[in-house]
């Protein structure tokens, strides 16, 4: 992997961090993406994604609150940083830019 | 375990390769998502979702990790399911030996689980008690046959009062045959009971639902008649009644207060054959506590020991105690000892040997089935040198392809198991159906969790045993000499060639040595089979009639009712007589032939001494009696309907007590006192085995029915047909003259025979079993070594055949090698068998366990079976074509 560029999956996983805003967890995150576009997701893909993007610095991470009353650890939540936002713009302009114009060629895809 | 553990558990296992930091906030998400999901979804689903959730986890960050690193290596899981997937896939290549490898360890390993059940429940569970561990049992011995004798209450009460051992001591003393009266819709029923000293309950830790235990007045006390009762009965006869205690149970024998309700899972641990149905305070007789000459049999003493206390500690303080006695009894005391035993040893008994010769047979079965799936195995690896070599070449490490054979085998060893426990839980319940009535605890036989795991640990243990043979073979080979060379040329190491011979000759010794048990056991049984019992005991069905228990009657009473009841017995055989299909019928007052009781008479002899142990049997019979059960009248006359009472008083003996008390002198004619009654000798009548085929012929004397006065007699009928057919009609005869008497079930003389023989047929036919069982896995054995073999060499063959060896040549050189590993083999199982054989012997009847005959006929059925399995791969030895051979290089 080239440095700077994202993966698809890892676009759509900033995407889906910046859209739920900060009740960013692993399950809120698939939720989104499952939701949105007409993909089933394995659980696993996410968390090994959201990894790799914090370790190349695109998302940062905090423990929420201990979920009381019934106890168990708390889970985590994702911020995009300000390099993810940039480089999810910048992915997200390249697709654009590459897509413009060929409108004609490509089937519609229905976005329900 | 609870299901939070569960799940930890499945985390840890699913979650590897998952950095530790990271596992609590994924279980977190998942915790929170399973929430929203409960509401939605049944719990079994919702299981499966989170099981399948948390597996995706793990795996997507496995393949993470092997992307990242880009080094092949594989993790433990994926590898696993690659070796697993691999193993199924060469096991499907080879249909035939997979399929031989599985048959044969279903056979040993369902013979063997079976076996292990039935063991397990008659002899090696702990009995279901609190601390069962530390009940015992206290029984006498004859210090001359070292026999173990029932403990007599007058050695009780003084064991109970002197002992510091135990934390109780209780005697039980049978208690069988009381009718309850019917009543409220209710038939009569005879009922099982058991008198009790009072420690019996607290030894055992039992106390009941209801009511009281029995305290020591109540064994001095003879007029309070109080009972416990089980819960069978308080469910049968009272209907559960929360009040019953206070109730009457109403017997003919006496009427008795209920004082306890026992808990439903109670049962007495020592049961004849039925459950026992009330207890009763063990009342003593004024006698029982002299030393004179009441005895008691059938009784038993069980104890819990004293906290601390060992059994050896018990043992020598009983010796002790009991020594202190036979200084003031010495007459009493004379080759009278003391035993303190386990209580579950003490209750198996004779059993417990019987099942660990069982178990020992089986083990040997099972051993041949793995040694053969050693072998075969072992066979399979050497054609399969090849593909191993190009694994190895393409990296595969030497713990990578023992990871695949061991892999194999264990996939094997997992799939026999499965099939082998579905085989034994058939055969389980054949097995319980056959097992002799005397086998304690035989209904709790069963494959429960326990089997499960013994048969678990075997598959796994047998599995990695197995896999040795293999796995030396395959990784003690260097390079890749294979590849170089065609694989016709390919030729065993002299080490594995070797290790095959050996486990070819284990597999036949073991046979002979199964084969010589099977042998012994099959003579056995032929031979008490066809013991001649004196009578012809087909077609014989047998009623015991007690009418009236005497015990309440007053002594002026009871000639009149005797009297009575003696006409009534007269009266219901004369209609039996009539009875269409009726070949014959009699009386007799004492137990029938071939059954358990015998009883016997002071015998004296008009001017004779006798010896001090003469007695001799005695039964009343009616005129017809031994003419129904076919007794030959050897001299003299039968009885006759003039041998009434006020006529002379006569006897018939039979040969048996002629020879003995009568040698060289003719009997009849002559007078013999029958307890203390002269009687004269009218004829002597041929012997019968009263106790049964594997019993001496005891002296008999015979009294006619109408010069004694009797209790209860037993009506016995030869049919011309099914015996039981009749039972109906005989029930109608018996029911015209007493209504309300509550009968045994009629049974038949044939089913007696079949009860004594019963452990003999179950060891013929388990011993007989595992023999074949042994001769078909070792003939599969020699077969699959020897096809192997001829394999192997199939270009040597070649090439001596195309020097001008023939075809015979070629095939006696296949058998000559089989006749060597039978030969081996054979000698070495019978030396086994002949060094085992002591331990045998006294399962054995009228048979030596070093018999010549049976040895010789084992080793040439093995002979033959070996042989047979070797004429296949040595007639393809035979057929080899040198051309095509030599042209295939």
């Amino acid at each position: 992997m080239a440095n700077g560029s994202l993966g698809e999956f890892e676009v759509l996983v900033l995407l889906a961090v910046l859209r739920v805003g900060d009740r960013a967890n692993g399950s809120a995150v698939r939720a989104d993406i499952e939701a949105t576009t007409s993909r089933r997701i394995a659980r696993g893909a996410v968390y090994v994604t959201v990894d790799r993007l914090e370790d190349k610095g695109l998302l940062t991470s905090r423990l929420g609150p201990r979920p009381s009353p019934r106890g168990g650890p708390p889970t985590r939540f994702y911020r995009v940083s300000t390099a993810g936002r940039r480089a999810v713009a910048q992915s997200v302009s390249d697709i654009l830019r590459m897509h413009a114009g060929l409108k004609a060629n490509l089937p519609v895809v229905d976005p329900s | 375990m609870s299901p939070s553990v569960w799940r930890r558990l499945a985390a840890r296992v699913a979650l590897r390769g998952v950095p530790p930091t990271r596992r609590p906030d994924l279980l977190a998400d998942l915790e929170e998502d399973s929430e929203a999901r409960r509401q939605r979804v049944g719990r079994v689903r919702l299981s499966g979702w989170w099981l399948r959730e948390l597996w995706s986890l793990g795996r997507a960050y496995r393949q993470e990790a092997g992307a990242r690193h880009q080094t092949g290596r594989r993790l433990g899981s994926d590898a696993l399911a690659q070796d697993v997937r691999h193993a199924v896939r060469s096991l499907r290549a080879t249909p035939a030996l997979t399929v031989t490898v599985l048959l044969v360890l279903t056979l040993g390993i369902g013979a063997s689980t079976a076996i292990f059940s039935v063991v397990d429940a008659v002899a090696l569970r702990a009995l279901p008690f609190d601390g069962a561990d530390r009940l015992i049992a206290v029984a006498e011995t004859n210090t001359k046959s070292g026999r173990v004798a029932s403990p007599q209450m007058q050695d009780f009460f003084d064991w109970h009062a002197r002992q510091d051992v135990f934390a109780g001591l209780a005697a039980i003393a049978p208690y069988q045959g009381v009718t309850l009266n019917g009543g409220a819709g209710r038939a009569p029923e005879i009922l099982a009971g058991q008198a009790i000293t009072a420690d019996f309950f607290p030894v055992l830790r039992v106390t009941p639902i209801l009511g009281r235990i029995f305290t020591a007045e109540d064994e001095t006390d003879t007029t309070s008649n109080v009972a416990i009762i089980s819960f069978g009965l308080w469910q049968r006869v009272f209907g559960e009644r929360p009040d019953v205690v206070g109730q009457v149970l109403d017997t003919q024998l006496r009427r008795f207060t209920v004082v306890g309700v026992l808990p439903r899972d109670f049962a007495s641990p020592i049961v004849a054959t039925d459950s026992i149905d009330f207890w009763l305070p063990y009342v003593a007789l004024p006698e029982e506590h002299i030393r004179g000459n009441v005895y008691s049999d059938f009784y038993w003493v069980i104890g819990r020991l004293r906290d601390g206390v060992s059994i050896g500690r018990a043992q020598s303080r009983m010796e002790q105690i009991t020594a202190g006695l036979a200084a003031v009894y010495p007459r009493w005391f004379k080759d009278r000892g003391v035993i303190v035993e386990p209580l579950v040893t003490y209750l198996a008994g004779d059993v417990r040997a019987w099942m660990l010769l069982l178990l020992g047979a089986v083990t040997c079965v099972l051993a041949i089935a793995y040694v053969n799936v050693a072998n075969l195995l072992m066979v399979r690896s050497t054609t399969r040198t090849r593909e191993r070599d190009i694994r190895s070449a393409l990296g595969a490490s030497r713990l990578d392809l023992a990871r695949a054979i061991l892999v194999e085998t264990l996939l094997l060893s997992v799939a026999g198991t499965a099939f082998g426990v579905c085989a034994a839980w058939w055969g389980v319940g054949i097995l319980r159906a056959s097992l002799p009535a005397n086998v304690p605890r035989a209904a709790t036989i069963g494959i429960d969790l326990r089997v499960l795991i013994a048969a678990s640990a075997m598959a796994v243990c047998g599995g990695l045993v197995t896999s040795l043979a293999p796995l030396v073979g395959a990784t003690s080979r260097r390079g890749t000499g294979s590849l170089r060379d065609s694989s016709r040329t390919m030729t065993v190491g002299a080490g594995q060639r070797w290790a095959n011979s050996a486990l070819i000759v284990a597999e036949v010794a073991l046979a002979a040595f199964l084969l010589v048990g099977a042998g012994l056991f099959l003579d056995s049984y032929a031979r008490a089979t066809h013991v001649n019992l004196g009578l012809d005991y087909h077609n014989v069905l047998y009623l015991r009639l007690r009418p009236v228990n005497y015990a309440n009657v007053p002594a002026e009473a009871k000639a009149a009712i005797v009297a009575r009841n003696k006409a009534a017995f007269f009266d219901i055989l004369s209609q039996v007589q009539a009875l269409p299909g009726v070949k014959g019928a009699g009386l007799v007052s004492s137990s029938v032939p071939i059954s358990d009781g015998l009883v016997t008479a002071d015998l004296a002899i008009p001017g004779q001494t006798l010896p001090l142990d003469a007695d001799i049997e005695l039964s009343s019979i009616s005129v017809d009696y031994l003419q129904t059960i076919r007794v030959p009248l050897v001299r003299g006359r039968a009885f006759r309907d003039t041998d009434r009472q006020g006529s002379e008083l006569v006897a018939l003996i039979n040969v048996a007590a002629a020879d003995r008390y009568f040698p060289a002198r003719e009997p009849v004619g002559r007078v013999i006192a029958l307890n203390k009654i002269n009687r004269r000798i009218v004829g002597v009548v041929g012997n019968i085995r009263t106790a049964g085929p594997e019993h001496k012929q005891r002296e008999a004397a015979f009294a006619p029915m109408t010069q004694v006065v009797t209790w209860g007699a037993t009506l016995v009928v030869r049919t011309e047909g099914s015996p039981y057919a009749l039972a109906g009609p005989i029930d109608g005869a018996i029911w015209s003259r007493f209504p309300d008497l509550a009968m045994p079930p009629a049974r038949t003389l044939e089913d007696n025979l079949g009860a004594l023989v019963a452990p003999r047929r179950v060891n013929m036919q388990l011993l007989g079993l595992f023999g074949l069982l042994g001769i078909v896995v070792a003939a599969v054995g020699v077969y699959g070594v020897m096809t192997s073999v001829v394999a192997q060499q199939t270009r040597a063959i070649g090439i001596r055949m195309a020097l001008g060896a023939t075809p015979q040549t070629v095939l006696w050189a296949v058998l000559r090698r089989t006749v060597t590993f039978l030969g081996i083999g054979i000698v070495t199982g019978l030396t086994a068998g002949l060094m085992l054989a002591a331990v045998v012997q006294r399962f054995l009847f009228e048979v030596s366990s070093r018999d010549p005959g049976i040895y010789v006929a084992a080793s040439a059925v093995l002979a033959a079976a070996g042989l047979g399995a070797a004429i296949l791969p040595a007639r393809r030895a035979a057929r080899v074509d040198p051309l095509i051979t030599l042209k295939a290089e």
